[in-house]
């Protein structure tokens, strides 16, 4: 009886949550603390946390190639600022040769240039092929997870299952140091077969998202370091240098254009210049203010808080919705300061593989 | 106690945090007036660009960190100590160079433990 009443309130406090958005998730733990009281219950499916888990991954994926574009963007405007406050004679670069689909990947864009001016490469910095694939992967990660939490009877959670193994194989296989040959070992240990409704369904769903999250938080071979310590690693490393380099593009061109700041120049030049500068100042700001390390190491303490959420046997969320919360928060703050463009978009178009219109 | 990734990335926080210092030591030099300064703090911009390029998922988890990280501490060791003497415009201007020549050195540090 009095087990009844726990579990009606549990399912209660559940609904609660699902309802209750994101401040949903941080009233979670006090459904946490009666969940612990019921341990008889069906276990707690975490599709909520694992859906912000997967929005957080998204934005930082997101973060990666808005950043990226605004980047390139930004050393448009640059050398298209240096150009015309010098007045300079422009030619059209080698690549505007190249016919459709002959050009390298990574070849410059096609863009206009000064004759005779030394300048930095249009895309500085393309995203390293590595970085794509863990963030592909990371997605496909999270995405199963979500998957697994969702799947409605056996049919769905057998697929989500193995969607699940191969997005935690992929993703193992792509961490630095690790490699394909650790990644058998990794998918192995979540595949479950049988029949399964009701209680049964939601334990197998528990075990399962527990062993893959699990994995992940475990030193396989040689490296001793988790993997996804490694992969959270490498994205700030990612991060941090693509919101340092937009800061410092946009300083050369705002220092630049301070240059050509003075009173030998009409009001109406001046204005305009000094509104472009102000423009400018304003985007370093935001990304000042972003926190790109931040944003990555949420990815490794929510995954770590999940993990210990799943591995508590009374089954506590512990510290999960708070790493949520700021996890998501700071991704959502750095993916608006990395998407920000510089200037005006009518002047600037690209994509996320660099190429620039002129 | 073995290196870290942790390790070289602290250490690539921390040359990245002296050249940042330089740059916010030549902007307060503007301000009061100085001049000749952009193309020194966009030199700067650019190690530290590059040091960050640098730093990333490249970094592998391996022995060489140990060699590595010594490298790096020397590297930043020199990097303060020279700019320690950019106090002014004139010795920010004549001691740029050198900084840079450590910011060198901390970025082939950081490709000795890298995958490419």
């Amino acid at each position: 009886m009095q087990l009844d009443l726990f579990c009606n309130l549990w399912k209660y406090l559940r609904q609660a949550l699902e309802l209750g958005g994101f401040m949903g998730i941080r009233k979670g733990l006090l459904a946490a603390s009666i969940c612990a009281a019921v341990g008889a219950c069906s276990p707690y499916n975490y599709s909520k946390e694992i859906s912000a888990f997967s929005t957080g991954v998204d934005g930082l994926a997101t973060s990666v190639t808005a950043g990226h574009d605004e980047l390139v963007n930004d050393e448009y405007a640059n050398r298209k600022q240096d150009l015309i406050l010098n007045r300079r004679a422009v030619a059209l670069s080698t690549t505007c040769g190249d016919g459709a689909g002959t050009s390298a990947k990574d070849a410059q864009p096609c863009a206009v240039q000064g004759i005779g001016v030394k300048s930095d490469p249009l895309d500085p910095d393309p995203i390293p092929e590595d970085i794509t694939k863990e963030l592909k992967y990371l997605k496909q990660y999270a995405q199963a997870l979500a998957a697994v939490t969702k799947a409605s009877d056996r049919n769905d959670y057998q697929a989500a299952v193995g969607q699940l193994s191969n997005a935690v194989k992929n993703l193992v296989a792509v961490v630095p140091g690790y490699g394909t040959a650790a990644a058998p070992v990794v998918a192995a240990g979540i595949n479950v077969f049988g029949w399964l409704v009701g209680t049964a369904l939601d334990e197998q769903r528990y075990e399962t998202l527990k062993k893959a999250v699990t994995l992940l938080e475990t030193p396989i071979g040689d490296p001793k370091e988790k993997p996804m310590h490694l992969l959270a690693a490498g994205l700030d490393g990612q991060l941090t240098a693509i919101t340092r380099e937009r800061q410092i593009a946009l300083r050369k061109g705002a220092l630049a254009l301070r240059q050509r700041l003075g009173p030998n120049l009409d009001q109406k030049t001046y204005q305009e210049r000094y509104t472009e500068l102000e423009a400018i100042v304003t985007v370093m700001e935001s990304l000042r203010k972003s926190d790109p390390s931040g944003a990555a190491k949420g990815l490794e303490t929510t995954h770590k808080a999940l993990s210990d959420a799943l591995n508590d046997p009374k089954r506590q969320l512990d510290t999960l919705p708070a790493e949520l919360g700021t996890f998501v928060d700071k991704v959502s703050a750095l993916q608006a300061a990395l998407k920000t463009a510089s200037t005006p978009v009518a002047t600037t178009k690209s994509t996320s593989s660099g190429q620039k219109g002129s | 106690m073995p290196a870290t990734v942790d390790d070289i990335i602290n250490q690539r926080n921390q040359a990245a945090g002296i050249l940042d210092g330089q740059i916010k030591s030549a902007l307060a030099m503007q301000q009061q007036g100085a001049l000749g300064l952009d193309q020194r703090i966009d030199d700067l911009g650019d190690r530290e660009a590059e040091i960050m390029r640098q730093a990333r998922s490249d970094i592998l988890a391996n022995a060489n960190f140990q060699a590595a990280l010594a490298l790096l501490q020397t590297a930043t060791t020199n990097m303060n100590n020279v700019a320690a003497n950019m106090t002014t415009a004139t010795t920010f201007l004549n001691n740029a160079a050198t900084l840079l020549g450590y910011g060198t050195d901390v970025v082939n540090a950081i490709k000795s433990v890298s995958r490419v």
